[in-house]
């Protein structure tokens, strides 16, 4: 993995990038949030308090997903009316980056896809089917959440929303997708519902008393 | 020093009700809590903790078999108990309630136990979506290669709450519940105003929860059938496989006795009848019967036509007198009529006598016949006939009668088996309708 260094236009400490196509990441040391453009790194804004979240997840946790490593390099914390859940971006060692949710400690990896034909006109709402290339998924959940907070690296620069709304689709067979509309357009991921064990994750976060 | 993502916590906070001390203890997954002194239910999703719900003065207080913070193994995983709350359905107009444990793992997540009268069930959350199916004309549902036969309809009411969930809980709270059942799992769906969840079911003996979590005394004993309750009866192929074994044994011991008896003809002569041919009875020269006690035929044969005749028959041990009385009437007749030619009765027959010791023996024979009118006139009638003693015959016949007694043990089971799926069944209320029966009517519309 290629390592790039600077220093925090706000406090002059150390950020590595450790994922060449990071866009944005936050300072470890004053939680500035930062943008990398082509010639620096630029403030845009600061992570005001990391919620008192769950997840056995960290930045530097390492697991594997479909005989691949990978490890978390940031995430997005939202929050809802039932609580809240973390989006990890993992990166593989192939070099591909992907989703990690971690809802309740109820898990699931994605990956950004384009949207099948035909999707675009539909409403979503709970209950309705969509065939997705010959797959059909059930929306389950509509949920409107809030953005509360991220760290690490980012594939892209995420730092000012407010509400996001998201719709989940499962299938029989554990397949899961999510539609994010706090893009425009609206960005599709698609993946499947794991368990704790199957993803083998290493450096896992210390519970007291656990 | 950089930021690191801090160890989670036990988090301990004052009920902003009483005042008393409140602990979390799931790391951050609580939305919600019941203050343990005043039983106040608190929204804890945020860091500012407030009331949700000032606890009824008159509540009926339930306590957890389990204790909140009792740890155990479940599935190979140790799991914490956090919370727990009563809930109850109505049907038939009368309250049915349950307990229901939630257990927590900071790393593998929530997984729940119920209990109802003595019958437990491990509960986790099923993420894949359980595809709608049918059993015969039975509402039903697909998942993971088993097919769940559509149970029961309720509005379960959680009535008291002890703990932390994740998930906001509130007193009095109605969901809508539907139960399918494929012993020893079921499939249950909550609906609530915004989403539909489903939780897969698995009956596990109380006993197990008890050496799990390391409980004092010994678990409730279940009462009546359970919707999911293992049939403990199993399947009836082991019945009808011994079924299968005995009658090819019994099949052998026939086959086998049948070539080891001898069968051997130890005397055998022709003789004739003349009725009304002075003195009758006679007695035939002795022979010899070897070996034990072993069965004895005597075999007629004669060539009687439209007549009968009877053969009063001793076997007589030489040396002790024992004697074995025994009698056979024979008849055959023929002819023809409008239906075409016709027979009645057997020129031949036989007497079986068992148990005859070994020995020198003789028989005494009295014919005799019926004096008829024409045998006056025109001279008496003969008949003749043959005596055949065979010794150690095989018998076949009673293999015949104790066969189909080996298919009791299989009927049984069958019978067992089908009468504990009527028992799971009576309680079974697909509808839901009974939840709005005033009890007057309690049959099931199943």
């Amino acid at each position: 993995m290629s390592q790039t260094n600077s220093n925090c236009p706000n406090c002059g400490g150390p950020i590595v990038f450790r994922w060449a196509q990071s866009v944005q990441t936050t300072c470890p040391y004053c939680s500035s949030i930062l943008v990398r453009t082509d010639v620096d790194i630029e403030k845009v804004g600061e992570v005001s308090s990391y919620p008192a979240d769950p997840s056995p997840i960290m930045i530097g946790t390492e697991g594997i997903f479909e005989n691949k490593a990978f490890v978390a390099i940031g995430r997005i914390c939202y929050k809802y009316e039932n609580g809240g859940w973390n989006e990890w971006h993992i990166v593989f060692n192939t070099g591909e980056s992907a989703w990690l949710s971690d809802a309740q400690l109820q898990y699931a990896v994605t990956k950004v896809t384009p949207f099948p034909p035909g999707f675009d006109n539909i409403t979503l709402n709970v209950g309705t089917v969509v065939d997705a290339n010959g797959v059909f998924y059930t929306v389950t959940t509509v949920t409107n959440a809030r953005y509360r907070a991220v760290e690490g690296e980012l594939p892209f620069q995420f730092w000012d929303k407010t509400d996001c709304r998201f719709v989940d689709l499962r299938t029989p067979d554990a397949r899961f997708m999510t539609v994010d509309f706090s893009e425009k357009p609206p960005l599709l991921f698609v993946g499947k519902t794991v368990t704790f064990d199957e993803l083998k994750l290493k450096n896992l976060r210390q519970f007291e008393g656990w | 020093m950089a930021a690191q993502r801090p160890q989670a916590k036990i988090r301990a906070f004052n009920c902003p009700n009483c005042g008393n001390s409140v602990q979390l203890r799931g790391m951050g997954t609580s939305l919600s809590a019941a203050c343990p002194s005043c039983l106040s239910i608190l929204d804890t999703s945020d860091e500012r903790v407030r009331l949700l719900q000032r606890a009824a003065k008159k509540m009926e207080r339930f306590e957890p078999k389990i204790p909140l913070g009792t740890r155990g193994k479940v599935d190979g995983k140790q799991y914490e108990v956090t919370g727990f709350q009563h809930r109850t359905i109505m049907a038939d107009g009368v309250e049915y309630g349950w307990d229901e444990y939630v257990l927590y793992n900071p790393f593998h997540g929530f997984r729940y136990l119920t209990e109802y009268t003595g019958h437990w069930n491990d509960i986790v959350a099923v993420l894949s979506l359980p595809a709608p199916s049918d059993v015969m004309g039975h509402a039903a549902v697909s998942h993971e290669d088993r097919k769940f036969k559509l149970f029961q309809t309720s509005n379960p009411t959680t009535k008291f709450v002890l703990g932390e969930f994740p998930w906001r809980v509130k007193l009095n709270d109605t969901v809508n519940s539907k139960d399918y059942v494929d012993s020893p799992y079921s499939l249950a769906s909550e609906t609530d105003d915004n989403e539909t969840t489903w939780s897969r079911a698995q009956y596990i003996p109380g006993k197990e929860i008890w050496s799990a979590f390391n409980l004092k005394g010994s678990p409730p004993t279940p009462q009546g059938v359970y919707s999911n309750q293992p049939n403990p009866y199993g399947s009836t192929k082991p019945m009808w496989a011994m079924m299968v074994v005995f009658s090819i044994l019994l099949l052998l011991t026939m086959i086998v006795t049948s070539f080891m008896a001898a069968g051997e003809t130890v005397f055998q002569s022709k003789y004739y009848f003349v009725s009304g041919s002075g003195e009758p009875s006679f007695v035939t020269p002795t022979f010899e019967m070897k070996g034990g006690e072993k069965n004895v035929e005597v075999e007629i044969r004669t060539d009687l036509q439209n007549d009968w005749m009877y053969l009063g028959l001793a076997l007589i041990n030489e040396n002790t007198g024992t004697a074995y009385d025994f009698g056979k009437e024979i008849s055959f007749y023929s002819g023809s009529d409008s239906d075409g030619s016709w027979t009645e009765g057997d020129k031949a027959d036989s007497v079986s006598i068992g148990g005859v010791p070994g020995g020198k023996y003789y028989l005494r024979v009295e014919p005799d016949m019926e004096k008829t009118l024409g045998s006056e006139l025109f001279g008496s009638k003969r008949v003749n006939y043959e005596i055949k003693v065979r010794r150690d015959v095989a018998v076949i016949w009673p293999y015949f009668v104790v066969w189909p007694f080996l298919l009791i043990p299989p009927l049984w089971a069958i019978l067992r088996r089908y009468s504990f799926e009527g028992k799971r069944w009576a309680e079974s209320d697909p509808s839901g309708n009974a939840a709005f029966s005033s009890g007057e009517d309690d049959e099931d519309d199943d």
